[in-house]
């Protein structure tokens, strides 16, 4: 009676642990599937074919063969308990530490001294539409002492430093760190923090700047009129030719996959219609979700001048209301 | 009896599915098509393959967690350059460089030479997926791994 | 008995399963076990032998014997003895293939050799750390005071208060002079002390504030050669999207098309900057440098 009630038990226990094993089987069959871009591979979110933060011995540069490999501890068991981010190790170090996550030592021969830590922003202006750079003394000191960078690397001066993105690339100035050990330059606005002001760009007065241009649809005050048509189709214009058209066309007629605005039954269509494309983007396409690069008053232009230039449409605008009435619309859950 | 032993054979047969699935996972993620060693890393090959030893592979994050980056680049003299220190293995026995830790006071002693000659034979002396190693070595080559940055995160 | 065979081998087999279930489960759990890395180092054949011909190495002809036989210390000399004959038993052990045993007495003659070594390198390393100590901090000093004078005039207007900069010329003078008595110690406190003031000061006037450091061009072929660096940094932006994203490769096309437009319109821009007309070589950048900008939005990064 006890060995057959013992023999059900560890039948029952056979019988999960071959189904979890039937399951994780099938998991990786569905990862390696899709690795080969089977477009009906079940479950396309599993995209990835990298092992981030991989143990020493699968890592590429650890050799497996060596004894001591095995031993050393892999990235993911520390960075487990510590805040993630998008680049790099995947890990966000300055929260870390402000955290208390980890208390790295200041000194090595007194575990318990303070760092002096200075809180200075540096605002460096670049040219074009990227925003200004700023640089913050604080979390670089909460690592290094003035010494490390100041003079060597860079001088304490305003105009003293020829700062070049390109020299950073290849691994000089900032790049000494950023790019090797501290964050790579891929999340760009980490750095590139400061929106530009429109009385930044610098052009000629008694001429509208493109800027002051898309200002005048997206700075409103409080209680002033919503901007005009003409008002949106001059910003859209400059919106769409800066962002859309390398794509869609500087006339709207589209290019190979991409398609045209002009003629467009999406454009012409329903707003709604016409407005989830833009505001979400499409998944698995080139088309992002514009709805997070812009405010609405941008969209609005945008949109009024796609669904009103090349003789698509009748004079009608797209306001910044609707945008933002659709951005709930879609943020319950269309 | 016809149950007995049917229900053996199902048994084994269940057995048979249980070892042919876990061999399959395993080989699965033995096979994940690229692996990405942690940013970061640097592998230090000044005299290591001229002493048949496999070269180091100094990684950034663990020491990052422990001791901020003055202490090292400061203070112990460290340069901000893959190969710009010359490290060997007497310099760190006087407890230069490596040394001012790992001797089995603060870190673990030089007497363990597989924890740290733990690279793979014969690779030269880099920043691990650095970013002027992506720009200057196409992918693919020369050992480069994938990218540092995967947006499907 | 056809029916207990058959009992037998249903036994066998679940009983298998569950041992294999435990396997995993033991293996998973084993990680918990939060050992030293050291005391879980494995230990083989190959890697004695190779710590036994470094370690011969080291105790008959190394820098480190120079050093031991030099200093004349008795008790290095005696822990290099020591050490010696441990490297030749150990040799014997791994003759005789008892490598773990041969490990433990290479680690003992390592252990004894750079014990004595480090203590008889300890003046020279600590010499050497302080004097990079004082000299990094010495030039910190320096490029703080001239920041003091420069910041105190364009935040406040007026000059730098003379009781610091006093504070701080003396902390140098003296540390200056300490450092040639070779008491370094000595120097990086004084240092220190002057470091100190210097940032408070500095900090005093900037503590979170921001500075703004605008471009100015002081003539066009300034500008010219930032907008040259601008096309430059784009063009390697534009390889590392291409890496890191991997786009589709009805992309890559149209990506190509326009880093071909960028690269002739830099082309004309040079040509144009060649015959000293910088305006519109500027200019012609900027626009090669928006069609770079496309190209990277396609690859999948966004620039606003």
């Amino acid at each position: 009676m006890a060995k057959s009630l013992e023999r059900s038990l560890l039948a029952r226990l056979a019988s999960a642990g071959a189904i979890v094993s039937v399951i994780g089987a099938g998991l990786g069959i569905a990862v390696l599937a899709q690795a080969q871009d089977n477009p009906n591979a079940f479950n396309r979110l599993l995209k990835r074919s990298v092992t981030p933060n991989a143990a020493p011995p699968q890592d590429g540069i650890h050799d497996p063969t060596n004894p001591g490999t095995g031993v050393l501890q892999p990235p993911s068991e520390s960075f487990s308990v510590l805040p993630p981010a998008q680049a790099g190790n995947r890990i966000d170090w300055v929260r870390a530490l402000d955290d208390g996550q980890i208390q790295p030592w200041a000194d090595l021969s007194d575990p318990s001294a303070e760092k002096d830590v200075m809180d200075l922003d540096i605002v460096m202006e670049v040219k074009g539409t990227m925003p200004d750079v700023v640089y913050p003394h604080k979390q670089h000191t909460e690592w290094l002492d003035c010494a490390n960078c100041h003079t060597e690397l860079f001088i304490p001066q305003r105009g003293k430093n020829q700062l070049s993105m390109a020299a950073i690339l290849l691994g000089e100035q900032c790049g000494v760190c950023h790019g090797k050990v501290a964050f790579p330059v891929s999340d760009c606005k980490r750095c590139h923090s400061r929106p530009k002001s429109p009385a930044s760009s610098g052009e000629a007065s008694g001429e509208a700047s493109d800027e002051d241009v898309v200002a005048a649809v997206t700075e409103q005050a409080e209680g002033a009129e919503p901007p005009s048509f003409d008002q949106l189709m001059a910003a859209g214009e400059i919106l769409y030719f800066d962002h859309c058209s390398a794509c869609h066309g500087e006339q709207g007629e589209g290019f190979e996959d991409f398609p045209a605005m002009v003629g467009s039954a999406v454009v012409q269509g329903p707003l709604d219609d016409h407005l989830q494309i833009v505001l979400a983007g499409v998944a698995d396409t080139a088309m992002m979700a514009w709805g997070e690069e812009f405010g609405d008053g941008e969209i609005a232009a945008i949109m009024t001048f796609e669904r009103n230039a090349w003789g698509n449409g009748d004079g009608e605008s797209v306001t910044a209301e609707q945008i933002a009435e659709a951005r709930t619309r879609l943020a319950s859950g269309e | 009896m016809n149950d007995w032993k049917s229900m053996a054979s199902w048994r084994s047969r269940l057995l048979l599915a249980c070892m042919a699935a876990l061999v399959l996972a395993a080989g699965l993620l033995v096979m994940q098509k690229e692996s990405l060693a942690e940013y970061g890393d640097v592998v230090i090959n000044n005299y290591s393959t001229d002493a048949g030893m496999r070269p180091v592979v100094f990684p950034h994050w663990f020491h990052r967690i422990r001791f901020r980056c003055k202490v090292c680049h400061g203070d112990l003299g460290f340069k901000f350059k893959a190969g710009g220190n010359d490290i060997n293995m007497l310099k760190i026995f006087d407890g230069e460089y490596c040394g001012a830790c790992h001797n089995g006071a603060i870190a673990w002693g030089v007497e363990n030479c597989t924890l740290c000659h733990a690279g793979q034979p014969g690779m030269k002396t880099r920043v691990h997926n650095s970013t002027l190693e992506r720009l200057v070595t196409p992918p693919g080559a020369a050992g480069q791994q994938q990218p540092a940055f995967d947006q499907n995160q | 008995m056809a029916r207990m065979n058959d009992m037998a081998s249903g036994r066998g087999v679940t009983s298998l399963l569950a041992g294999m279930i435990a396997i995993v489960v033991i293996a998973a759990s084993s990680e918990a076990l939060a050992q030293s890395a050291e005391s879980r180092l494995p230990v083989n054949q190959q890697t004695t032998e190779q710590k036994a011909l470094f370690l011969e190495n080291l105790v008959s002809r190394s820098q480190s014997v120079r050093k031991i036989e030099e200093a004349g210390d008795a008790a290095a000399l005696d822990a290099l003895a020591k050490a010696q004959g441990l490297v030749d038993a150990a040799k014997a052990d791994l003759g005789g293939g008892d490598f773990a045993s041969a490990n433990v007495k290479l680690n003992e003659a390592l252990a004894l050799v750079t014990e004595h070594t480090r203590r008889l390198s300890q003046d020279d390393i600590t010499r050497r750390h302080d004097q990079r100590r004082y000299q990094a901090l010495h030039g910190s000093v320096l490029a703080l005071r001239d920041a003091y004078v420069r910041v105190a005039e364009e935040d406040t207007g007026e000059e730098a208060r003379a009781s610091t900069l006093q504070a701080i010329d003396d902390g140098l003078a003296e540390g200056e002079r300490l450092a040639d008595a070779v008491d370094l110690d000595g120097a990086i406190g004084v240092l220190r002390q002057a470091y100190d003031v210097a940032t408070t000061a500095v900090s005093d006037l900037r503590e979170g504030k921001t500075v703004v450091s605008s471009l100015n061009f002081e003539t066009p072929e300034e500008e010219y050669d930032y907008e040259i660096d601008r096309h430059d940094s784009h063009r390697y932006l534009l390889t590392l999207a291409l890496s890191e994203n991997a786009p589709h490769p009805s992309f890559l096309e149209e990506i190509g098309r326009l880093r071909q437009q960028s690269d002739d319109l830099r082309a004309k821009a040079e040509a144009q900057a060649a015959g000293g007309n910088f305006e519109a070589g500027i200019r012609t950048l900027d626009q090669a440098t928006g069609q770079l900008i496309n190209a990277i939005r396609m690859a999948g990064i966004y620039i606003p």
